[in-house]
């Protein structure tokens, strides 16, 4: 028994000194991914949001981190040999992180569903994990067909997205593409929004959609753009509208974590025969 | 003679045609709108159980939006006029001496910091609040006897002191949504408003309706000077407060839901003096659907240019409101010297 504790610490310490590296993300989207694919000992700090509940899958154990507001300041003091960023972060950040000798490498965040993949191997590549994305992928391929035999050959009810101000996901968007994955009719989509744009009250009313996901990562409610989704021509005028509840924070980012929204649509589906 | 005898009988001309406009007009808006929609058969539908698409449309969104605009247009033409009567000055106007942005910072300090969702009556109340501090600080900044020169210079201060304060309060509320919110509020907008939100304001505007068309006698002595309308019998301070508190209540709460809309009391009370025959008295309802009329078109036209992302009524109004004003004080230095 003391033998095999041995041999368990020696790897264990042999593996930490081969392996060790440390690893920063300024970005909630690539802390995500940072933390599918690496030890947890290599990472040395991850944004803010990532342990806040309302935007992020991964806030519990994100705690155990330290967080950054992707400030230089913050980020030089954990000393990170490589820092994970958008490629929407702040080019000043990314610049000053540079210029103190610090690799910054930034990321494309996929718009679409299909670039999830890339994304995933990008960073697999970039933290030299690239066996783990492979495996990460495959794992959820094979999570999406499961969830996609499940409403196979039924009809496709007519749903929508929408957030704040009417904000709504159409054709190639991230959003978007996930709800027709789950077999339902995009409406936004069918009136000819391409990527995100706004859907009004009364093209809503007019189309009388099945479902409506509602969308709001806020817990602050108090402003006239969420008025829009109290908007009592919402119960009034959709009597027969049911609403499917899919947590923000399972698809705010191109990640594995959407396939949990995924889940949520297929099982909200009421798989009728066409 | 015949003369007096004709302006007699203006009004039995003028009445009928604005009210009959204004009912042109409400149609005209109702029928406008993103969906294609058939007025008849949505209102008949109101006796269908099986309520049609278009009576649900007509009903819980395009109503609302036009009670709103037509009650929000009357209290702004009301309270210019009034408020031009009782500062005996063309150039007030509740936009102009800063009433409307005040009250905005009432109803947005009562929405982004939660107090409104405690009571229905709180989101204009805020705004009324707002209003009537605005009312009573212009009053005894620009003086009893407002100069033009320091009711504008009072205005301005005001109107840049409570945007300012608006930009302050929606950066400090915690919202993601708030700051881009300010364009709503220094703009006003009547589109996604809610029936509950005509229900909460129709009332207080009412009832400021009612307290300003009461001062129309003491409004028509006071162009005589203050001395004669006291020796006509009118408590000075009696009048000048209910017009205070009448301009308050009404502008608070149609601006709490709306926003701050500019230039139409300005405007209206200008283009309809010379029917009144220049009396501040009878210009008050006169106004009043003038500036329903106008609210109407404006709103019209911003449904009409822009689908995608509607324009502000207030940059509307401005286009209208703003050549005119220039027009307004071309006038007035010719005059002058």
């Amino acid at each position: 028994m003391r033998y095999l504790l041995c041999i368990i610490f020696t790897l264990a310490v042999a593996a930490h000194a081969s392996d060790s590296k440390r690893v920063a993300s300024i970005n909630l989207c690539t802390d995500q991914l940072l933390y599918l694919l690496e030890d947890s000992d290599n990472i040395v700090s991850l944004s803010y949001l990532s342990s806040d509940e309302a935007y992020s899958p991964i806030a519990r154990q994100a705690k155990i981190f330290h967080a950054n507001h992707a400030s230089v300041e913050e980020i030089l003091a954990v000393k990170p040999e490589l820092v994970l960023a958008g490629s929407y972060s702040s080019s000043h950040v990314v610049h000053a992180l540079r210029q103190l000798g610090i690799a910054v490498k930034q990321i494309n965040l996929p718009l679409a569903l299909q670039d999830i993949e890339n994304t995933i191997l990008t960073v697999g590549e970039t933290i030299s994990r690239s066996e783990r994305a492979r495996q990460l992928i495959q794992t959820m391929q094979a999570r999406k067909s499961a969830l996609q035999t499940r409403v196979a050959g039924t009809k496709r009810p007519l749903a929508v997205i929408i957030a704040p101000n009417g904000f709504t996901h159409g054709k190639n968007s991230m959003k978007g593409d996930i709800l027709e994955m789950a077999h339902y009719e995009n409406l936004a989509a069918t009136i000819g929004i391409e990527g995100n744009g706004y859907i009004d009250m009364e093209t809503l009313i007019k189309h009388q959609p099945e479902f409506i996901i509602l969308e709001d990562s806020s817990p602050n409610k108090n402003s006239l753009s969420q008025k829009f989704l109290q908007h009592p021509a919402l119960e009034n005028g959709l009597p027969d509208t049911r609403y499917i509840n899919v947590p923000p924070n399972l698809w705010s980012c191109g990640t594995p974590y959407i396939m949990g929204a995924l889940e949520k649509l297929v099982n909200a589906h009421p798989r009728e025969q066409p | 003679m015949n003369k007096t005898a004709g302006i007699r009988f203006l009004p039995l001309i003028y009445w009928p045609a604005m009210l009959l406009l204004m009912a042109a007009l409400i149609l005209t808006h109702l029928s406008v709108g993103v969906t294609d929609i058939d007025l008849f058969t949505a209102v008949t539908g109101f006796w269908d159980k099986s309520r049609p698409v278009d009576t649900l449309i007509l009903q819980e969104i395009r109503l609302p939006r036009m009670l709103l605009a037509v009650t929000v247009g009357i209290t702004l033409g009301i309270s210019g006029a009034a408020l031009q009567g009782l500062l005996r000055n063309p150039l007030a106007g509740p936009g102009l001496v800063g009433v409307t942005n005040c009250a905005s910072l009432g109803a947005v300090i009562t929405l982004y910091f939660g107090l409104s969702a405690g009571a229905w009556f709180v989101l204009p109340l805020g705004g009324m609040i707002g209003a009537l501090l605005s009312v009573v600080l212009i009053f005894f900044l620009a003086g009893k006897q407002a100069g033009i020169l320091n009711l504008i210079l009072a205005g301005v201060a005001i109107n840049a002191v409570a945007s300012s304060f608006i930009a302050l309060t929606l950066n400090f509320a915690d919202n993601p949504y708030a700051m881009n919110e300010i364009v709503y509020w220094l703009l006003g907008s009547v589109s996604n408003r809610t029936i509950n939100d005509a229900m909460i304001a129709i009332p207080f505007m009412l009832a400021g309706w009612l307290l300003l068309l009461g001062s129309r006698h003491f409004l028509d002595a006071l162009t005589l000077g203050e001395e004669t309308a006291q020796t006509m019998g009118f408590s000075i301070n009696k009048y000048r407060n209910r017009v205070i508190i009448g301009t308050a209540l009404c502008v608070g709460a149609a601006v709490s839901v709306s926003g701050s809309i500019g230039f139409i009391g300005l405007v209206v009370p200008h283009l309809l003096r010379p029917l009144a025959q220049h009396e501040p008295g009878r210009l008050l309802a006169l106004s009043g659907i003038g500036g329903g009329l106008l609210l109407l078109v404006a709103d019209i036209t911003v449904q009409l240019i822009s689908v995608d992302q509607e324009l502000k009524l207030g940059v509307v109004t401005a286009m209208i409101g703003g050549p005119f004003f220039l027009m307004l004080i071309y006038r007035m230095r010719n005059e002058v010297y």
